[in-house]
């Protein structure tokens, strides 16, 4: 088959059309990772370009200001605070009731800027590279604006808050998306958590209840704007996962091994329906494994996940910083070597 | 059981502050033991919270509301508890470790062994070998409990075992550790004393240390 472009190949496979080869990116690569493998290049992008990943991935922008010396107040009235990973986790969150709910607003979908980055990468890597705009679905909104653990108290507590927050975040991605497809970008990611390694962070009864039906909204929707969707989610999905693929997404992402979910089973059962992305597990061989280890879990991925196309090659997450750098290029070159469609 | 202990015992499990206060409030009323209403409106309440989660009748939402109910009601029995010398499970000293800000699963296993009776020093996130070597100094621990979430943090939890085994400490404590990335065999290669996979098992695990 013709050599295809990154952009091709990977919107091929959220088509389930063939293609010449596995596509493989990752959402993020640790600095350290970065430095130690390219430590020329401080683009971002570049870096994913350089090691041969088939995406670009950005982000709307969104400001924040410091509040003190390792804590930041974003847009959204949340204030996160530094780790030692590129992200920061949420410590103070503004919505406690629905009294809070009706006094805020959330930022501005159409601000000037806010699609700088979208609108440099299309520019830079449109017909090259596959472009994907990480956005939200019904989860990650809701819990920056009351934290984790009183969002979760509130499914039981206050209800009519917890609805009011999905229909918010649904409301509010739309309009981003609008902006995003206006601007070329074919494709978005959405990094809403709704488990963990045991299992769903509520009961599939609520899922179905609270979640499922602006799930369902928000993923039609941007299917109503030409944009193909990959569902990214911790954690095992099995008691919910016929919920989020009726939802109407195009790819599931990352399928962790860790927390019990099987390529080979997740294929079997909905590979005709969506693509899928993963799945070499980055929390432990990745981290404490050998190149060798992670060669072959990559090949035993390719194996199972390549028969009949729809299938992205990634980490189990991303690429952290406690990932060994040979361990990341062990598994970049393995794809390249063995993720070709005869 | 006592049909007022029963209706604490249910206000726990639907998560109802208000029924759990009031529950209590009617068993000190009518002159129950705090240790009874402990153990058998409480306690067992929390055992069976525990149960339907690893059932999966209970998912995280259901547990985090009834822990809340329960906590309401110890606090108005704690001065009873007190006054009739009603003595803990043990104490354990938890927290997150050293660059961690993860706190709902750690906040979960302190409830849950609250909820077992336990008494909790909660020494929050992002917590030093330095503060839980301090934590046991200061006497009264019995357990201490790490948690971590990331692959990034979890060497953390070797880095408190051996602080406290430099400070001459390892002996009077037993340690536990949980959390995702965290599994038996780390716990067992750090010379952790158990390995808790969730809140519930935090239970049974901490229960059997201080047998």
């Amino acid at each position: 088959m013709v050599e295809m472009t990154s952009e091709e190949r990977v919107l091929r496979v959220l088509q389930h059309q063939e293609t010449d080869r596995v596509p493989h990116f990752e959402w993020l690569v640790d600095r350290r990772v970065r430095e130690a493998l390219c430590p020329d290049i401080t683009d971002y992008n570049e870096f994913a370009v350089q090691m041969g990943q088939d995406a670009v991935i950005v982000d709307p922008i969104f400001k924040k200001e410091r509040v003190s010396a390792n804590r930041w107040l974003s847009e959204w009235g949340y204030v996160t605070q530094d780790t030692a990973e590129e992200h920061g986790i949420e410590v103070e969150s503004p919505i406690k009731t629905i009294a809070d709910f009706e006094r805020y607003t959330p930022p501005d979908p159409h601000a000037p800027g806010r699609f700088a980055a979208v609108e440099d990468a299309v520019q830079k890597y449109a017909g090259y590279k596959a472009v994907i705009v990480h956005l939200n679905d019904v989860f990650s909104l809701p819990r920056y604006l009351m934290s984790m653990q009183e969002l979760l108290m509130a499914i039981v507590t206050q209800p009519e808050l917890v609805k009011a927050l999905v229909e918010m975040s649904v409301t509010v991605n739309l309009e981003l998306a609008k902006e995003v497809a206006a601007r070329g970008a074919k494709i978005v990611y959405t990094g809403d958590d709704f488990a963990y390694n045991k299992g769903p962070l509520m009961s599939p009864r609520h899922f179905r209840e609270f979640f499922y039906p602006g799930l369902c909204r928000v993923m039609r929707g941007y299917k109503e704007l030409g944009l193909y969707t990959i569902k990214h989610t911790d954690g095992n999905l099995w008691p919910i996962l016929d919920m989020i693929i009726d939802s109407g997404i195009d790819c599931l992402d990352p399928i962790d091994p860790v927390a019990g979910m099987d390529l080979g089973e997740v294929k079997a059962k909905y590979g005709h329906r969506i693509a899928l992305k993963g799945n070499v597990d980055c929390a432990q061989l990745m981290t404490f494994g050998t190149p060798h280890e992670v060669v072959e879990a990559t090949k035993e991925a390719l194996r199972t996940g390549m028969p009949g196309g729809g299938f992205i090659l990634s980490s189990s997450n991303s690429i952290h910083s406690a990932v060994k750098p040979e361990n990341y290029l062990a598994m970049v070159q393995t794809v390249r070597e063995f993720g070709r469609y005869s | 059981m006592n049909e007022k202990l029963s209706v604490l015992y249910n206000a726990i499990l639907d998560g109802d502050v208000s029924g759990a206060k009031d529950g209590v409030q009617a068993a000190l009323v009518a002159d129950l033991e705090p240790g009874n209403i402990l153990a058998e409106g409480m306690i067992d309440a929390m055992k069976e919270v525990g149960r339907r989660f690893e059932e999966g009748e209970y998912y995280v939402p259901e547990m985090l509301v009834a822990a809340s109910a329960m906590q309401a009601a110890l606090s108005l029995l704690k001065p009873c508890l007190v006054e009739s010398d009603v003595k803990s499970a043990g104490r354990v000293a938890i927290g997150t470790v050293k660059g961690d800000l993860h706190d709902i699963g750690k906040n979960l296993v302190a409830l849950m062994l609250e909820g077992a009776g336990f008494e909790i020093k909660d020494l929050g996130v992002d917590v030093s070998p330095e503060k839980f070597v301090e934590a046991i100094r200061g006497g009264d621990v019995d357990i201490v409990a790490l948690s971590a979430l990331l692959t990034t943090t979890m060497p953390n939890m070797k880095t408190t075992i051996d602080a406290i085994q430099q400070a001459g400490l390892r002996g009077k404590v037993k340690i536990i550790i949980g959390g995702a990335p965290v599994t038996r065999q780390y716990a067992s290669e750090i010379g952790a004393d158990a390995f808790a996979s969730d809140a519930s098992s935090a239970v049974s695990a901490a229960c059997q240390l201080v047998v």
